[in-house]
Order: structure tokens, then C-alpha cells, then sequence
């Protein structure tokens, strides 16, 4: 299942309680004020960067783009709309609204 | 009206910008009660501090870009800025970081703030 967060990890538990329940290598995708929690040096890097130790972790390039997010937490996979698409088709949706 | 008898006004930002409407809805009535002779405060606190930040390119998402219009407030009658320090920190975020310098506040200074407005409007 391809899991997906919408909301900044500073302003709702969301990413976190996904994070509970997504089973070691499910990916999740960063989306909307999501991407914050991609942004590097921030009081949530550290969570992140485990996270990424049991989950491949995209984040949505134009809304990286609109935030004006450029230094990411290593290992975030950058993806356009295109792969966005991609992912939807090869997996089954979780939407953690 | 004198500047003494002007109503204190502030606007608190403590939303991010694009996700949501809040911080386009914070801009506008700090647009427009910029025209009503009201002493106008702004301060960013939470995912506020990221309506602020640098480089934001929202052409993707075709809406306007947000942070470009702050730097213009003064010229809208609005001339106090305020920053929540643990929130620019918890955001890895400094001065540098944002497209308008506002002072920098603790959570006391903050509290201090509400209690000298006649108004705190939340965003």
C-alpha cells in the first residue's frame, strides 16, 4: 500500500500516527504541507531519517517547489506529478487525510 | 485620529501557506485593514513563520505567491512584525531564512502582545 501525508508534522500527528501503522517497507508519499517534514535541519529531521530506514519516502516536487524547500533530509525521493501517477497505479492508496 | 487613540490590531499567521487559505485570508485583511487608521500588528507563530520564507514558487500549483507581498505592508499601514523564536527554531529556520526581518519574540513577549491589543485575529 502506498501511504499518503497532506499535513505539516508540526501542525498535526498525522505523518507520525501514519508512521505507527505503515508496515516496514510500505511507501509513503509527502504531499501538500507534507513536504515540510522533508526539509532538512528542522525538529523533525531526526524522525524522518528513521522513517527512511523502513520506508522508501517521496515527496512531491511542485509543492517542494511553491514552499520554496530545496535542502531535504537525505534519502528523500523527489518525484513530479508524472511519478506521482506512477506510484498510484502500482500500488493501492492509504490516504492519511 | 491621533496615534494614541488608534485601536491596536493583530494579526496572528499560524498557519502555512498553500495547504490551507489561512495565510492568503491574513494577507487580505492585513490589505485591508490597513485602510481603516488602525495601528496593525503581524505575527508569525507555528507553520505561520513559513509564510515568510524565501524562494517560494507556487507556478506549479498556479495560485500567487504568498511571502512577496510582505515585504510591501508598510506601504498598507502596517508596521509592526513579530516572529515566535521557538518556532523558527523548531522549523531550523533563521532571519536569514525570511523575506522580512520582524523582531523576534518568546512565548512571554507574545502573551505581553495579546494583552495590548484590542483585537488578536487568528489565521
Amino acid at each position: 500500500m502506498l501511504y499518503t501525508v497532506n499535513k505539516s508534522p508540526f501542525a498535526s500527528p498525522n505523518l507520525e500516527r501514519c508512521l505507527q501503522v505503515a508496515p516496514a517497507g510500505s511507501p509513503i508519499l509527502l504531499y501538500e504541507d507534507g513536504v515540510y517534514a522533508a526539509a532538512a535541519g528542522t525538529a523533525f529531521e531526526e524522525r524522518l531519517h528513521a522513517a527512511l530506514q523502513a520506508h522508501p519516502i517521496y515527496a512531491l516536487q511542485s509543492d517542494l517547489e511553491a514552499r520554496g524547500l530545496s535542502n531535504l533530509v537525505e534519502g528523500v525521493r523527489v518525484i513530479t506529478y508524472e511519478d506521482f501517477v506512477d506510484l498510484v497505479i502500482e500500488h493501492n492508496v492509504v490516504p492519511w487525510l | 485620529m491621533s496615534a494614541e487613540a488608534m485601536k491596536k490590531v493583530l494579526v496572528v499567521m499560524r498557519h502555512a501557506p498553500y495547504g490551507t487559505f489561512y495565510a492568503f485570508e491574513g494577507l487580505q485583511t492585513l490589505l485591508i485593514m490597513g485602510a481603516y487608521e488602525l495601528d496593525l500588528g503581524v505575527a508569525f507563530v507555528d507553520d505561520g513563520v513559513y509564510v515568510i520564507t524565501r524562494n517560494q514558487n507556487p507556478k506549479a500549483l498556479q495560485v500567487k505567491q504568498v511571502a512577496q507581498t510582505f515585504p510591501a505592508l508598510p506601504d498598507f499601514e502596517v508596521h509592526r512584525f513579530y516572529v515566535l523564536e521557538d518556532s523558527l527554531k523548531e522549523r531550523g529556520l533563521t532571519l536569514d531564512d525570511l523575506v522580512i526581518q520582524p523582531q523576534v519574540i518568546d512565548r512571554a513577549a507574545l502573551a505581553a502582545l495579546f494583552e495590548e491589543h484590542a483585537a488578536v485575529l487568528p489565521f
